[in-house]
């Protein structure tokens, strides 16, 4: 593989200073009756204000795991999160999660489910409203404000989700392949929803998923996890992280760069795409 | 052509034409008599008939099958000179009493202490032993020692009626809080709630589905609870009329007692269900 060009990838970007977040050595080793299963070794990698990570990796090597540990659900056999100098070892505010379902509160309407964070800060109603309805906007889903999370389609139920993520306006999104259970279409149109949000929030984005072309499409760098145990095998700044801000989407995947790309990638994880 | 320069102002008026209004009328017709309804209607209306006819034929005795006219007899009686110096309203109005506040006093407690126990197994493990133990036992058991601590007043039958009450009720919210996903626990801490607004805005919210099943097995059982207890003990209630008139043979009396219990467990089931209906939209659609 043309090591030249994935090693001049590797090179950190000089013009950021201290990192948002901090994964030191993370390793964690599930005990299931007297089995053990090493999950994770040896993860580290840090985490800056604007940073689009793509988590990629085959199935069941460990990247819900980091997930957890990085929210504080689930904590690590070993090594910490550091987030802006202090650990993080329970779930808060802080750090918001998107998940693979869209776990909305069924009882709540959209409007309140993206209000539920502002009013566990205790947000008065009125800036509440305003702040939730600015954000279903951007979301495009301000027609469905007052309708209740069953009346909606999985992928506006999943735009829900991210809005009411980012009301809570915390330092960084963790999401667990959230657009994994959407039809094909449906995801294409989420990814570019996606993407215009993270260019006008510019919030730190943790983003797991096994569709090589999706981290291409949304990340500023990605992390190849491999497993037995989960690894990190590759760390990649994504070369056309700027041109997906100017460039038609389609062009970008129709080049030869990026089906290379893709190609150097697929053959990164393990197994190949057989296994996943 | 007619019709045609019609259509266009029907579109924006918002007064219905007669045409129409006999067609909403037809639509909401066919809304409340569905067939299944209709059905049941039916085999209601069979059953009378054979209860008439029957009666008419005189093939068992008056004092067995009282005519569907004595029992209507009976009912006008009751109601405009009550039984047994109560008047009909007061024995129905005294078992409401009873069963409403021993169901009040179930909801409050056994609720809050169902959550709680869903969701931390060490005070589970302090309560689940009673709650096991007593659970399977029919209450008129216990009803018998209530009664020499309490008297034969509405305390024991009101502590009764709670006991009753409380087993299901806690059940359903243990088993609601077990229920609950973990991501939509992990997904709320993650968006600050904290301990005390987790169960109140979360726990409890998730729990209502599991909570209304809950709900209406307790009533249910207190009320089957409830017209036993009356029959064991008392001096009103519709149950204990029931039994009284037992003692005198007055079938009719009988048979519109338990016409009217029946109707009235009807009745409270279908307040339940409607308050589900209206507080619970979201059932079995996640
Ligand atoms: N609670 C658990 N107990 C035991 N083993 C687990 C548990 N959760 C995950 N694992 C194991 O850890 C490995 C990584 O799982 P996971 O993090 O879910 O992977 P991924 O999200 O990449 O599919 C798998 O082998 C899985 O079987
Ligand atoms: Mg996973």
């Amino acid at each position: 593989m043309n090591t030249s060009h994935a090693l001049n990838l590797m090179k950190p970007d000089p013009s950021k200073s201290a990192p948002l977040i901090q994964l030191k050595n993370i390793h964690l080793t599930y005990q299931s009756n007297n089995k053990k299963v090493e999950a994770l070794r040896g993860i580290s990698q840090d985490i800056y204000e604007g940073d689009f990570i793509c988590v990629l990796g085959p199935s069941g090597c460990g990247k819900t795991s980091l997930l957890k540990i990085l929210a504080g659900y689930q904590s690590a056999t070993q090594g910490e999160i550091i987030i802006e100098g202090h650990k993080h070892v329970k779930p808060n505010a802080e750090v918001g999660v998107v998940f693979q379902h869209p776990n909305l509160f069924p009882w709540l309407t959209i409007q309140k489910n993206v209000e539920f964070s502002l009013k566990m800060a205790r947000v008065p109603k009125m800036v509440r409203r305003k702040t939730a309805a600015d954000f279903l906007e951007m979301v495009e889903l301000s027609k469905f404000a007052n309708m209740l999370p069953h009346e909606l389609s999985g992928g506006m139920k999943q735009r829900a989700a991210i809005a009411r993520a980012l009301a809570n306006d915390p330092k960084i999104i963790l999401m667990d392949e959230p657009f994994g259970a959407l039809d094909a279409l449906t995801r294409e149109s989420m990814q570019e929803h996606l993407r215009k949000i993270w260019q006008k929030t510019n919030k730190s984005i943790f983003f797991i998923t096994h569709d090589v072309e999706e981290a291409l499409l949304l990340s500023t760098r990605i992390l190849v996890l491999n497993a037995n145990p989960g690894r990190i095998e590759e760390n990649i700044a994504n070369p056309f992280s700027q041109s997906l801000l100017t460039k038609e989407i389609r062009d970008i995947r129709l080049s030869n760069d990026f089906v290379e790309m893709k190609e150097f990638l697929v053959s990164k994880i393990k197994g190949g795409p057989a296994e996943w | 052509m007619k019709a045609d320069v019609q259509k266009t102002p029907k579109l924006v008026s918002s007064d219905p034409t007669p045409n129409e209004r006999s067609a909403n009328l037809k639509i909401v017709f066919q809304q409340i008599f569905t067939t299944e309804r209709l059905i049941s209607l039916g085999s209601v209306a069979a059953l009378f008939i054979l209860w008439t006819v029957v009666s008419k034929l005189q093939v068992v005795d008056d004092m067995f099958l009282p005519s569907p006219a004595a029992v209507w007899a009976a009912f006008l009686d009751i109601l405009q000179n009550g039984y047994k110096g109560t008047s009909l309203f007061m024995h129905i109005a005294e078992s409401m009493i009873r069963l409403f506040s021993a169901f009040f006093l179930a909801v409050v407690t056994a609720i809050p202490l169902g959550l709680i126990s869903g969701y931390s197994p060490k005070i589970r493990a302090a309560i689940d032993p009673f709650i096991e133990f007593y659970r399977p036992l029919p209450p008129l058991a216990y009803y018998t020692l209530l009664v020499i601590w309490l008297g034969i007043e509405n305390e024991s039958k009101i502590v009764l009626l709670y006991l009753a009450a409380f087993a299901p009720l806690y059940i359903s919210a243990v088993s609601g809080v077990k229920q609950i996903p973990a991501d939509r626990i992990h997904g709320a801490l993650s968006l600050g709630a904290s301990k005390p607004a987790l169960f109140t805005q979360v726990i409890f919210p998730s729990c209502l589905p599991e909570l209304f099943t809950g709900l209406r097995t307790a009533i249910g059982f207190t009320y089957t609870t409830l017209v036993a207890a009356e029959m064991v003990a008392a001096a009103s209630g519709i149950g204990w009329m029931v039994l009284d008139a037992s003692k005198f043979l007055r079938s009719d009396i009988i048979f519109i007692g338990i016409i009217i219990m029946g109707l009235l467990a009807m009745l409270l089931d279908g307040a339940i269900r409607y308050l589900e209906y209206r507080l619970v939209p979201w059932k079995g659609k996640n």
